[in-house]
């Protein structure tokens, strides 16, 4: 393919050189660098090599079709002209035999005619023997008569006889020769090195002898062999049994070959008429041939014509060479025509290419040349047309750009400004002053003025803020100017426009004051533009200059941009301010409620923590906080300042008077004093107090508590004015905190009272329930003791009556120690004292004891007391004594209470808690009760429960117990159909149980 | 031999309850009122075994149980605490002072009774 393609510049150079040419490629498309280059190589040729190509391969098929169609005819034309010729020529073979044969036959058919059967024998013999002269091939001749027998035998090999009678009648010539035909007979050989044949002709005469000839067949072969077919080929001659008859190789046919085994003659034999076309076979020799046959008719016999195919298509072979070549020729013509053709429709459009190129990169003056006189001409003068357009929009193009360079120059020597005084603005966001400075410095030098200068409003006068320019000096003199008509900066500011003054001196009567001043200090020529604030002016920026000069438009312009910029500032500043100061009040007041949050029982850090803000915030120089105490006087509780004990002096002093801090509190509002010294109302002592510590000014905020007010906090300041608004928000939320933080402290300090007191009441009552137990136990335990000696007989024995109501005593005995008992756990638990001794315990175990201590009491009462206990409980976690009381209270209420039937105890595990269940078939309990039974002192209305004994309490302690330890107890029960209790506990309880 | 039982308790009626109870089990019976009293009588007396009183006059049953614990003479002498202080914790006091036994108020005087025959015979 290199070879076809236009030599580029990198086929040129040497392969390394190539390389390197391609890796420095690969480099600039990494880079991203002239990115054009790539493409251009890479494209390069391919329009070529594609119409090259194109041409080529249309022109080679048509050549190679038409070349194989013509070579297909010229072929099968070929063949079929060789094959006629072929078996015209085996058909003029067998017709030269046939004649040779035939002529044979009528020679001998004359020699045998009827009409010499004179009886002369000689004369028949004389027939035969011109007969034997003028044919050679016959070599022998006899004639038979109608018996077969010979009458007349002549041969050229041996001697005559006559009437020799020898009987032939059995030769096969004799019984086969008809009458007037002619019988050929197969062939035979002689000393089996010649070919003979007999033929036989039957005379037609009355005497029907038979004339038969050997006929030797040397003589076809003579035929045969003289029949040339090309170089190689040639004639043969086959008989019905397919041995070979004739052939120009003798020795083949003394060999008596039979050829009837070869494809064409088995083919032809048998046929009446197989000369049909020629076919391909093999001979002996196993090479194929092209052969074909016609027949003998009288001898049936055939003669094959063949010659070696390769022999046959020599020819057409080389017609087929002469083809090619020519195809060969014509490819390589059309190769070079290709090339030409597409060089031709290429180069153009690689002209264009590389025009189009150079206007790419700019190379505007050079000329696309194309003279083909078609469309790419016409193209190349659309590029040659539109790169002098281009040409042409380059120099206008470069024109524009260096006058708006130059406007740009000059307009970026504002823009600089302009932007440097924005950079000064977020420099310097509190301080307006730089700002000011640089506004003015700017306006003067980039206007050309002799000064600029900068005034805001105050009160009623526009202040001085700042001069900047050559002739700035004496402007910084003038503080203060008027807002009246008498200035232009004044009635600028009245008017809200721009004022412009060609020379002010020529204007001194409408403008005096400013004329005075330029007469002062020698500038003429003035422009001034307010400067606003949501649409209202707070201030000027003026250019003055010291000669008669107009001022331009632009630098009017630019006047009043700066002065928007000025503006911009000063309301950042006014902003900032804003926002430090909210978030300095808010960082104060977040910082007193940290205060307040992290002491509550003391007021001292918080009343330190506001005192230092109101300093800091308010530039104070001092603040304090004064309570009203019982004794209804001030006391200073927490100050920041000098001369502290005169102070609290004076405070002390004014508490009921209505001035002062006292006026302040009474009048429950914020009291300002922005000059102590020209304030009537503040009392002398304090104005005298404050003169000493050099404060000019006071503010007194009241701190209220419930409707009234309880001290006051206050702030000095060593200037005259008023707080402003929000400084008196933050002093009253200061004020809120601080109440806040009193009544924090209070209420802390009341809590520990309080808690305090129930502390020792709680002590004071367990100490009052050990002692009544232990009271009460001492006489029980003589009525007790007393009785049971009874019984036991120690003082005799005793009647039935009296032992009767010894029951009753001892009886009433017990039941008032048992509610002793109960009152003393209750109190325990109300007062937080029972604890628990947590220990394992086994639920089995548990019911096990409850049912032994309770099974005396259910038999007695007749009744069926039965447990039944999960196997494989886990142990518990808890107070085994404590439980057990539980258990035992609820069986044994359960037995108490069922006059008959059944108590059954259960105990299950469900959801990693026991649940104990206790079911009687007693009285039941109504459904309003249910709750109640768990209440101290609650039992089912009395007179069901009369006589069953119990103190009430024994439900509401084991509910108390059973919540200790983070279970439930409950009871499920209807009137009639006895009750059900369940305990459910917690496997594992995580001791002490938080209070629910 | 019968066995002396010395009996420390203030109240006139507890103390005829045990008089009476341990006489008519056949043990001698001696009687103090208060603490010191007991202390001395047993130092003095040497009793088989001693029903002891919480709270008595002059020194506690405590105290008084620590003494006749401190004292070698007596200090084999086992003691039973025989108190109204039935209060969780009391008989762990009663016993860290020096008790052997404790029984708490009121009692069955024939528990007791099997509680003394447990300390002497």
């Amino acid at each position: 393919m290199m070879s076809e393609q236009e030599p580029t510049p990198g086929a040129l150079q040497s392969p390394v050189a190539e390389r390197a040419i391609a890796e420095s490629v690969v480099a600039e498309s990494g880079r991203n660098e002239e990115p054009e280059t790539t493409p251009r190589h890479k494209y390069r040729g391919r329009l070529f090599r594609k119409y090259f190509l194109l041409i080529l391969s249309l022109v080679t098929i048509a050549l190679v079709a038409s070349g194989a169609i013509s070579i297909y005819f010229t072929y099968q034309e070929n063949k079929a002209a060789l094959s006629n010729l072929q078996h015209e020529k085996a058909i003029a073979a067998a017709s030269r035999i046939e004649q040779y044969i035939r002529q044979i036959e009528r020679q001998l058919a004359y020699a045998a005619l009827p009409q010499l059967d004179t009886g002369d024998a000689d004369l028949r013999r004389l027939e035969f023997l011109k007969l034997l002269r003028q044919a050679p091939e016959v070599t022998d001749l006899a004639q038979l008569d109608a018996a077969g027998r010979e009458q007349i035998a002549v041969s050229r090999l041996g001697m005559d006889s006559l009437n020799s009678g020898k009987d032939r009648s059995l030769e096969p010539a004799f019984g086969n020769a008809g009458r007037g035909k002619s019988w050929f007979g197969p062939v035979f050989f002689r000393k089996e090195t010649e070919p003979y044949m007999t033929i036989a002709i039957g005379s037609g005469g009355d005497k029907r002898t038979v004339t038969v000839a050997d006929v030797n067949l040397k003589f076809i072969w003579d035929v045969v062999s003289r029949i040339k077919i090309g170089e190689k080929g040639k004639a043969y001659v086959v008989d019905g049994n397919g041995f070979l008859v004739a052939d120009p190789d003798i020795g083949l046919v003394l060999r008596k070959t039979n050829l009837s085994a070869l494809p064409h003659v088995r083919a032809a034999i048998g046929k009446a008429n197989p000369d049909e076309l020629a076919m391909i076979s093999t001979d002996l020799g196993n090479t194929p041939v092209l052969t074909s046959v016609a027949l003998i008719e009288p001898l049936n016999w055939y003669v094959f014509v063949e010659q070696p195919v390769l022999e046959v298509y020599e020819k057409l072979n080389a017609s087929i060479w002469r083809t090619g070549l020519l195809l060969l020729g014509g490819l390589v013509i059309s190769a070079v025509g290709a090339m030409a053709l597409a060089r031709g429709m290429v180069q153009p459009i690689r002209t264009l290419d590389e025009g189009a190129r150079r206007i790419g990169a700019g190379e505007l003056d050079r000329r696309i040349e194309i003279r083909t006189g078609d469309e790419l001409q016409a193209l190349a003068e659309q590029f040659n047309s539109m790169t002098s357009q281009l040409r042409e929009s380059y120099s206008d193009l470069e024109q524009k750009v260096e006058k708006r360079t130059r406007e740009l120059t000059h307009s970026l020597a504002q823009q600089t400004a302009v932007a440097e005084i924005l950079q000064v603005i977020s420099s310097s966001p509190t301080d307006v002053r730089p700002v000011l400075e640089a506004i003015a410095e700017r306006a003067a030098r980039l206007c050309d003025a002799s000064a600029a200068s900068m005034y805001l409003i105050d009160g009623s006068t526009l202040r001085h803020l700042a001069s900047k320019g050559p002739a700035a000096e004496p402007m910084t003199q003038v503080n203060a100017l008027p807002i009246n008509r008498d200035s232009f900066s004044g009635r600028a500011i009245i008017e809200r426009k721009t004022l412009h003054i060609h020379d002010l001196l020529e204007e001194a009567a409408e403008y005096p004051l400013s004329a005075e001043l330029a007469l002062r200090h020698g500038h003429r020529t003035a422009v001034v533009v307010p400067l606003y604030r949501e649409q209202k002016p707070f201030g000027t920026i003026m250019l003055r200059r010291n000669e008669v000069r107009s001022f331009t438009d632009r630098e009017i312009a630019l006047l009043e941009t700066f002065g928007d910029q000025a503006a911009i500032a000063l309301e950042n500043v006014r902003l900032f301010n804003e926002t430090k100061e909210a978030l300095d009040h808010q960082r104060a007041s977040g910082e007193v409620l940290a205060a307040i949050s992290s002491s509550i029982a003391d007021t001292a850090p918080v009343f330190q923590r506001i005192l230092a803000n109101c300093e800091r915030l308010f530039a104070a120089n001092l603040a304090g906080i004064s309570l009203v105490d019982v004794d209804g006087q001030f006391h200073l509780k927490a100050y920041h300042g000098a001369h502290r004990d005169e102070l609290e002096r004076v405070i002390r002093s004014s508490a009921d008077d209505s001035e002062g801090s006292g006026g302040a509190i009474f009048r429950h509002e914020i009291w300002q004093v922005p000059d102590v010294d020209k304030d009537p109302v503040v009392p002398t002592d304090m104005r005298l107090c404050c003169s000493t510590m050099g404060v000019k000014s006071l503010v007194f905020a009241p701190m209220r508590s419930a409707g009234s007010s309880i001290g006051t906090i206050f702030v000095g300041r060593d200037h005259v004015g008023h707080l402003s608004e929000t400084d008196i928000t933050l002093l009253r939320t200061f004020a809120d905190q601080a109440v806040i933080s009193i009544q924090n402290a209070r209420l802390l300090r009341e809590i520990q009272e309080k808690s305090k007191q129930v502390e020792i009441a709680s002590q004071h009552k367990m100490q009052f329930l050990a002692n009544m137990s232990h009271e009460l136990r001492t006489p029980l335990n003589a009525i007790l003791g007393y009785t049971e000696l009874l019984f036991d007989g120690i003082y005799g024995e005793l009647e039935d009556r009296v032992r009767g109501v010894l029951e009753r005593v001892q009886y009433n005995g017990k039941h008032l120690l048992g509610l002793i008992h109960d009152v003393l756990d209750l109190s325990k638990i109300d007062a937080g004292q029972l604890t628990l001794t947590m220990d394992t315990y086994s639920v089995s175990a548990l019911v096990k004891s409850t049912v032994a201590s309770t099974e005396s009491l259910a038999r007695g009462k007749g009744l069926v007391l039965r447990a039944a206990v999960d196997e494989g409980l886990p142990f518990g976690w808890g107070d085994e004594r404590r439980l057990m009381q539980v258990l035992l209270n609820i069986v044994g209420n359960a037995i108490k209470f069922t006059d008959k039937g059944s108590v059954d105890v259960a105990a299950t595990l469900a959801d990693g808690s026991f649940q104990i269940s206790v079911r009687d078939s007693g009285p039941g309990i109504k459904e309003e009760d249910q709750v109640r039974i768990f209440e101290e002192f609650q039992q089912v209305d009395a007179s069901s429960t009369r006589g069953k004994g119990g103190t009430g309490l024994g439900l509401a302690i084991a509910k108390r117990i059973v919540e200790m330890h983070g279970g439930s107890i409950s009871v499920t029960s209807a009137l009639g159909s006895g009750s059900t209790f369940v305990v459910i506990l917690p496997v594992r309880v995580e001791y002490p149980v938080q209070a629910a | 031999m019968t066995s002396k039982i010395l009996v420390i308790e203030d109240t006139e009626d507890n103390r005829r309850i045990l008089r009476d109870l341990l006489t008519a089990a056949g043990y001698d019976v001696i009687e103090a009122v208060d603490g010191m009293t007991g202390v001395a009588i047993a130092r003095e007396r040497r009793p088989d075994l001693i029903l002891m009183d919480i709270q008595l006059p002059v020194i506690d049953g405590y105290e008084a149980t620590r003494r006749i614990k401190a004292d070698p003479t007596t200090q084999n002498i086992p003691i039973i605490a025989v108190t109204s202080y039935a209060l969780a914790g009391d008989e762990a006091k009663a016993r860290e002072a020096g008790c052997n036994g404790y029984v708490a108020k009121p009692y069955s005087p024939r528990l007791l009774l099997q509680k003394v025959r447990e300390f002497v015979g």
